[in-house]
């Protein structure tokens, strides 16, 4: 906590060197969440940037009452919904239909360890989830990739944590579904 | 022992061990049952790719490009707008005042200040006197370039004066 205090001083006092470090520290948190949020590849740094000079014009603003990485955290997420607001996207998509019976899936496919290849998995994950609506999005990184909690996740999106809970419970289910709806278990 | 097929929810709990007191009537559960099982393989699974993805990475040299944007503000530069605005403000005026004849203008100031308060007789009367000294009306080229240059060197004031004013607020 002292260090961290002694870091924000420096940048306020002017210290460029120490805000860069301050962006590499922070600068993979808000790329998760700024990827994640944001469709449009050509606009994804520039708001990585700007999440990052709207952190140094309001650090002084910092109490301490949260951990750090939730108030950059809930600054990217804020930034990345004024983009959507501002383009006019959807931030929920029409879900009719998902929620599918669960005698009907359990245990439908078996798939068996060695036909899975991480990279091929990474690549359909991602495409599917690029498919969730926005926060379902948000929230599955940041619990998986940032390994947040569910209270931090709370704060950042400003909602409850049983809100939390469950759009993550509901996020899994249909990635879960809709991965195995489009790939056979053995190409997963 | 629990003998009921498990829920999305349950079998996602059970992933991350996080059913409690339910978690070994769940283990218990898997072990007879090959559904529930496949649907936890299915979840460990995709929350081992949630968990390894990628595909994130800023370009190298980002976090120095937006320091970049942000130091030299607080920093040299700070009031410089400010210091070059009137150090040029200074250069044109004494530049002004160094190639043309301007001595028409401190006869028209005394003119005026010495016309009673400064009757419209009285400006007239000095400005003819200056056209009558200057053949080549040196006031028409001089008194534009010096509104110009003064409206310049106003606007950069004014600039470095807001800019300070909002790196102060920031702060």
């Amino acid at each position: 906590m002292a260090a961290r205090r002694t870091q924000i001083d420096r940048i306020l006092a002017g210290d460029g060197k120490a805000f860069e470090e301050f962006v590499a520290q922070y600068q993979r948190l808000v790329s998760h969440v700024v990827f994640r949020m944001i469709d449009n590849r050509a606009d994804r740094e520039d708001v990585c940037q700007d999440v990052f000079l709207k952190i140094h014009g309001s650090l002084s603003g910092f109490r301490f009452e949260s951990k750090l990485s939730t108030w950059v955290a809930r600054i990217a997420y804020n930034r990345c919904l004024n983009y959507i607001e501002k383009k006019k996207l959807p931030l929920f998509e029409d879900l009719c239909g998902e929620n599918e019976s669960i005698d009907s899936v359990a245990g439908e496919y078996v798939l068996p360890d060695a036909l899975v290849e991480q990279q091929d998995l990474s690549n359909r994950l991602r495409r599917e989830i690029d498919s969730l609506p926005v926060p379902f999005r948000a929230i599955l990184t940041l619990y998986h990739l940032d390994e947040l909690s569910y209270r931090e996740i709370s704060r950042i999106m400003e909602m409850p944590e049983g809100t939390v809970k469950s759009y993550l419970h509901r996020a899994r289910r249909l990635l879960r579904k809709r991965l195995l709806a489009k790939y056979q278990p053995e190409e997963l | 022992m629990k003998s009921e097929h498990l829920t999305h929810e349950e079998a996602q709990g059970y992933v991350e061990n996080a059913l409690g007191p339910r978690q070994e009537s769940a283990a218990a559960h898997l072990e007879a049952c090959g559904n529930c099982r496949a649907l936890v393989k299915q979840y460990e699974l995709l929350f081992q790719g949630l968990k390894d993805e990628t595909g994130f990475e800023l370009p190298a040299g980002f976090a120095q490009s937006v320091a970049a944007k942000v130091a030299p503000q607080r920093t040299l530069s700070r009031y410089s707008g400010l210091i070059w605005s009137l150090a040029g403000s200074a250069a044109a005026v004494f530049l002004v005042f160094y190639f043309l004849d301007m001595s028409w203008l401190g006869e028209l100031v005394s003119g005026i200040l010495s016309g009673a308060g400064g009757t419209a007789d009285s400006v007239a009367s000095a400005l003819q006197a200056v056209n009558a000294k200057s053949p080549i009306r040196s006031e028409l080229v001089a008194v534009p370039l010096l509104i110009l240059l003064s409206v310049a060197a106003l606007d950069r004031i004014i600039l470095s004066i807001r800019h300070s004013k909002a790196m102060f607020l920031a702060l």
